[in-house]
């Protein structure tokens, strides 16, 4: 049942950022559907990837975004909707969170399907290269990062 | 439980939101938001099936796919600084002329 709710609520989110002209509002509605992504996620059986979703994503990348936005210091469109939609999605999170601590719903391991500790043996084991690469790629992408934003002298 | 139909559909829900973003909106910021959807999605959908068979190797893939995610923001946001250092403004339509 929460799976539906909040995968319902996560797309209802995307689709509010294509219907905004405010792109700070847009990164918050992205932000949101992150949110509810990771709690569908989290109500299928799989806590260990909703954290590291909300992380990785809530806390990383679009904090990058917002960095780009704080630096470059773009001039938005002042277009201020009401935000009745995104109040009752906060409420509908509110509710939910109080739910889950009050039954004591989210200490009951039964439900989880993926042990983190099989993660952590194959990543090791059996993809032992890829996550070689996938250390290379960042280092790749860091050095990347520093050269396009490095100012050189002509 | 749910079963594999839905998690399909609210998978192209999203990537097509996604998909439709990337083509329609002017800001060269929003079309980096919107392929960051469109990952989204392959995610979750990675995730949820892997959790409905109950083997971890999903979740591996999961990652790999975070860490090119991420790699692609970072060198993706350093092209956006310097599309904005050269043209002094986000739309994409001043990319029109290959001439700089």
């Amino acid at each position: 049942m929460f799976f539906y709710i909040n995968m319902t609520l996560s797309v209802v989110s995307t689709g509010l950022i294509l219907l905004t002209k405010n792109y700070l509002h847009a990164m918050l509605y992205f932000l949101l559907s992150v949110i509810f992504m990771a709690m569908g996620i989290y109500s299928i059986g799989s806590p260990f990837a909703s954290m590291v979703l909300i992380i990785v994503y809530a806390g990383a990348i679009i904090t990058l975004f917002m960095f780009m936005i704080m630096i470059l210091g773009l001039k938005n469109s002042m277009q201020n909707n009401k935000p009745y939609i995104p109040m009752l999605m906060a409420v509908i999170l509110i509710c939910e969170f109080f739910w889950f601590t009050r039954n004591n719903t989210a200490i009951n391991t039964e439900f989880y399907n993926i042990d983190y500790k099989e993660i952590a043996r194959l990543l090791f084991s059996k993809y032992a290269v890829l996550t070689e690469i996938c250390s290379v790629l960042l280092v790749v992408a860091l050095v990347g990062g520093f050269h396009l934003g490095a100012k050189h002298k002509r | 439980m749910t079963n594999l139909e839905h998690i399909l559909s609210f998978s192209f829900a999203l990537f097509s939101l996604g998909l439709v973003g990337v083509l329609v909106k002017k800001n060269l910021l929003m079309v980096l938001l919107c392929l960051e959807i469109m990952l989204n999605s392959a995610a979750f959908l990675i995730i949820s099936v892997s959790s409905l068979l109950k083997k971890a190797d999903g979740h591996v893939m999961f990652f790999f796919l975070l860490v090119v995610a991420a790699a692609e923001v970072a060198i993706g946001l350093s092209i956006l600084f310097r599309y904005h250092e050269l043209h002094q403004s986000l739309d994409i339509d001043k990319a029109n002329n290959s001439k700089v």
